[in-house]
């Protein structure tokens, strides 16, 4: 019997089950998709093998992509739900931006605008305190601060032209720009300065290779190690850690993890106030079979939309019925910039150069290949531009209506895909009980009972719309000094892929779900790690170091707790996925 | 799936259901085709399934034919029929509408769910708003037998339990609303796509529908639901509205037309990359680029925490260190004293 089992190899449940291993702890780790093991050959990098959402290799479904098909989750609304399973999550595809959350958003903030945050629902315990376990993380990773390419380049361009001033500093204490911290390795040696394949094979190539594929999965540069990967997604960082901690840590034990395996209930005992987590039932998805696995230790990571799933499909209690509520998704919104001038927009990292509105939100510039360019372009809740406004098309500093292009337009827009530069607007939004997961009333698939994911893009709160409309403008504005012939908004309909805060934690047992360590408040023994467990939006800036840093500090509060170890943030610094140590145990054990 | 009538044939505004959604176009461009085989069979309902499959795949083809075509025209007939064309290759060119097709036929636990209910609903539907006088005779149709082969066609399609191509779902749905948008589309230049037909602003029409929710398509497809569906429709409608479009303007850039799924390669250039002039001569992604330029003056390493963070835990270090070194340095000066 495993000591701790952790639900999910996403964003979340490898730091936790990485550090608890580390730590000495037998630890199972279950994930639902497959576990990618030759991404260099098997991941073509084109944009629809990909990304499509019924056959991509980065899709939500089980493996075996052309024989199975995908997991399909109701959405009331036009919407689009972007889910990855498989090991590494959604960080297979995310850019890497790993930015700290904003100070306003924990409950230590004494700032003059202490009141422009979501105020109601901050976090349970302080930014100060805090801090050790970013730093940690951040060492783990490792988190550097981004180079620049062309489209950056531009975009610092327009942030330094509308007057904002850089920030140099990891934390964000006022309105200003900077390159990204991102969790993609600095270039080294050729990277980046070439498109000759034969020259960008390790170690002659080091770090980010500028290949402009962050989206369908890192495999740059070739021959490297799999810890030594650009981008820090959890299978290049934090998984392959997690497997050989026996080896590089002094006392650690290796992680057992089993992919294909689709926890389909958590096992509970006693009742009431003795509420115990004691296990799992998952569902291999490739044979059928099913099996059961008890533990001391239970910890979700399935993700915002699935915990609440799960947790509803084992009938556990939900007194205050915030289970699945409060979900944010910081409300993007989109402007395309049309240049004269090549912007650089397919090439390099995703994004790696962002403005911090304290308050308000965030921008950050977006490269993308043509594919998903059209798609971002279209997904809108203001008709069609020229056409209809589906009674919105708001007007402003951007060109016409706001909307999507189609036809002549949407092609003139995207005949040179390297002379457009996005922006993505990032709002700090409210936690709102109406954004929420239910369960659906469509038929169950093979796993239970799915979910239904419900926002509300017109009704949310009073704050949420005005800051996503004060941010429309501050990048319009950049965009224009920036040297933008035109800027379209597109009013994006909700893109839920920044996702937060659907099982939050929280200091008033009336609108949480978790208590202040991000254990359940109504199942004891069962915490939840990944970013369904955030208090809130966290101010704005992308979620993925929060959620990893909280659960490494959930981690440690498990390890205290429940095994009566000793506290190690703040105690020495950690071993980094990069080191040679794990290096070499990655290669020892053969870990591809 | 309720059961249907077919004694007494169809009822006139079901043929007009029918004619709407593209059914009737599409069995009267396949008259010679598997609606006549079917009439010769030995066991016409055996070959219903058959029949009802190529029908409604060409129905659903030329729709979202037309679909691509709206969101990135070329010069093909799709375009030309919605009067907007580009001299450059579109969508249709890259095969987009063979994509979503396939995609939406592959997202298959929305069949066992959604589609079972929509299915219902188109299977047993009917429109209030009745076509101008004389529009099905213009379709030169035997009415009286071909719809009534056509309505079990489709019927044996959409009853098919697991089965329900989404394709179709999404087509139909596209259909009768382009007929509501303009009724004269039922006999346009693509028989099998009242929605192919439209003008290119009348598509746009059709969106504004849809994502409005039309009460008209609600409310047809609404009355055959079971209770707990019932209320899931309307959402149901606008994500698939939305869907289309997007998924529109995504299939038209990909790599699709050329890509050989078994070696995981495009043959050759992708249309999507030539109009958008991505990696100009490649047809496949790179490795790398060099457009590292440096470090924004010269800021390659953020500071840990910013002075207000960094600044309190100093302060009381520095108190700490400040004892430390004291104590020792006066008993050292005690003792030599």
């Amino acid at each position: 019997m495993p000591d701790v089992i952790v639900i999910g190899a996403g964003g979340g449940g490898p730091v936790a089950a990485k550090e608890l291993a580390a730590h000495g702890l037998d630890v199972l780790l279950l994930e639902a998709g497959p576990h990618e093991t030759d991404p260099e050959n098997n991941w073509s990098r084109y944009e629809n093998d990909a990304n499509n959402p019924t056959t991509g290799y980065l899709r939500y479904g089980p493996g075996d992509r052309f024989n199975k098909p995908n997991w399909f989750r109701d959405l009331a609304q036009n919407s689009f739900l972007w889910q990855l399973s498989g090991v590494g999550g959604t960080t297979q595809h995310y850019y890497g931006n790993n930015p700290r959350a904003l100070p306003g958003a924990f409950n230590d903030y004494d700032g003059a605008d202490k009141d422009a945050y979501d105020v109601d629902h901050r976090f349970p315990f302080g930014y100060r305190e805090f801090l050790p376990y970013y730093e940690w993380v951040e060492a783990t990773l490792p988190v550097q601060t981004a180079a620049m390419g062309r489209k950056e380049q531009l975009f610092f361009e327009g942030a330094a032209g509308i007057g904002l001033p850089l920030n140099r500093y990891k934390d964000v204490t006022r309105t200003s720009f900077r390159p990204q911290e991102n969790a993609i390795l600095q270039p080294g040696g050729t990277a980046g300065k070439t498109t000759d394949s034969a020259k960008l094979t390790y170690p002659q190539a080091r770090g980010c290779t500028f290949c402009g594929y962050c989206f369908q999965g890192c495999v740059q540069p070739r021959k490297a190690p799999r810890n030594l990967k650009a981008k820090r997604s959890t299978d290049n960082s934090y998984v392959p850690m997690a497997l050989t901690a026996d080896l590089w840590s002094k006392g650690g034990r290796a992680v057992k993890l089993v992919p294909d395996a689709y926890v389909t209930r958590i096992l509970t005992e006693g009742a009431g106030d003795s509420l115990r987590a004691i296990g799992v039932q998952w569902r291999d998805t490739q044979t059928g079979a099913r099996h059961t696995e008890t533990a001391k230790i239970v910890v979700m990571a399935g993700g915002c939309t699935e915990d609440p799933r799960l947790w509803l499909n084992s009938g556990l209690p939900n007194p205050n019925g915030w289970v699945g509520r409060g979900y944010t998704d910081h409300f993007f919104d989109w402007l395309v910039g049309v240049f004269d001038k090549d912007t650089g927009n397919t090439r390099g990292v995703g994004s790696s150069a962002r403005v911090d509105v304290p308050g308000r939100g965030g921008l950050e510039n977006v490269g993308l290949p043509p594919a998903l360019e059209g798609f971002a372009a279209t997904l809108s809740e203001s008709g069609i531009r020229g056409h209809y406004k589906n009674g919105r098309g708001m007007t402003g500093p951007w060109d016409g209506p706001a909307g999507r292009p189609m036809g002549l337009e949407l092609k003139e827009m995207l005949s040179n895909i390297d002379r457009l530069l996005n922006v993505l607007v990032i709002t700090d939004d409210d936690v709102e009980a109406q954004n929420r997961v239910v369960r659906s009333s469509l038929p169950p698939d093979e796993n239970g009972p799915i979910p239904k994911v419900v926002f509300r893009p017109r009704r949310r709160s009073k704050r949420t719309l005005a800051n996503r409309e004060d941010l429309n403008a501050l990048g319009v504005a950049l965009l224009r000094k920036a040297g933008a012939k035109k800027v379209l908004r597109i009013d994006w309909a909700p893109l839920i892929l920044h996702v937060q805060s659907s099982m939050r934690m929280g200091s008033d047992p009336r609108n949480s779900v978790l208590d202040e360590h991000a254990q359940a408040r109504a199942v004891k023994g069962l915490y939840i790690a990944d970013n369904a467990a955030l208090a809130n939006g966290i101010g704005g800036p992308n979620p993925t170091l929060t959620t990893q840093a909280l659960a490494t500090r959930t981690a440690e509060h498990i390890l205290v707790t429940h095994f009566a170890g000793d506290r190690f943030v703040g105690r020495g610094a950690p071993v980094s996925s990069i080191a040679d140590s794990v290096t070499k145990a990655v290669l020892a054990r053969g870990i591809t | 799936v309720s059961s249907f009538d077919f004694g007494g044939g169809v009822p006139l505004d079901r043929r007009q259901f029918l004619a709407r959604c593209g059914v009737l176009g599409a069995g009267l461009t396949l008259a010679g085709g598997p609606l006549a085989s079917l009439a010769r069979a030995q066991d016409p309902a055996a070959d219903l399934a058959k029949v009802a499959a190529a029908i409604m795949r060409a129905l659903a083809h030329d729709t979202f034919a037309g679909l691509v075509a709206f969101a990135v025209p070329g010069n093909d007939m799709y375009s030309k029929a919605q009067g907007v064309t580009s001299p450059t290759p579109g969508g249709v060119d890259n095969r987009a509408h063979e994509l979503i097709m396939e995609s939406a036929d592959y997202f298959a636990p929305l069949p066992d769910n959604y589609a079972q209910a929509m299915a219902a609903a188109f299977a047993t539907s009917v429109s209030d708003s009745p076509l101008p006088a004389g529009a099905l005779e213009a379709l030169g149709l035997e009415l009286e037998q071909q719809a009534v082969t056509l309505d079990r066609a489709l019927q044996a399609l959409l009853g098919n339990d697991g089965a329900v191509p989404l394709s179709l779902l999404f087509a139909l749905t596209l259909n009768f609303e382009a007929s509501a948008v303009n009724p004269a589309s039922i006999l346009g230049p693509i028989p099998t796509s009242p929605f192919a037909n439209l003008a290119f602003a009348d598509k746009a029409k059709v969106f504004e529908r849809i994502e409005r929710v039309d009460t008209d398509l609600i409310a047809a497809l609404d009355s055959n639901l079971p209770e707990p569906l019932r209320n899931e429709i309307s959402g149901l409608i606008k994500f698939v509205g939305g869907t289309l479009l997007e998924f529109a303007g995504y299939t038209a850039f990909t790599e699709f037309g050329t890509f050989d799924r078994e070696k995981g390669v495009a043959t050759s250039r992708p249309v999507g990359w030539e109009v958008s002039n991505y990696l100009p001569g490649r047809s496949t992604p790179v490795d790398g680029t060099a457009d590292f330029i440096g470090y924004y003056k010269k800021h390659k390493a953020a500071a840990g925490r910013a002075p207000k963070y960094r600044a309190a835990k100093r302060k009381k270090k520095k108190v700490v260190k400040r004892r430390r070194k004291r104590r020792p340095t006066t008993k050292r000066r005690t003792r030599h004293a």
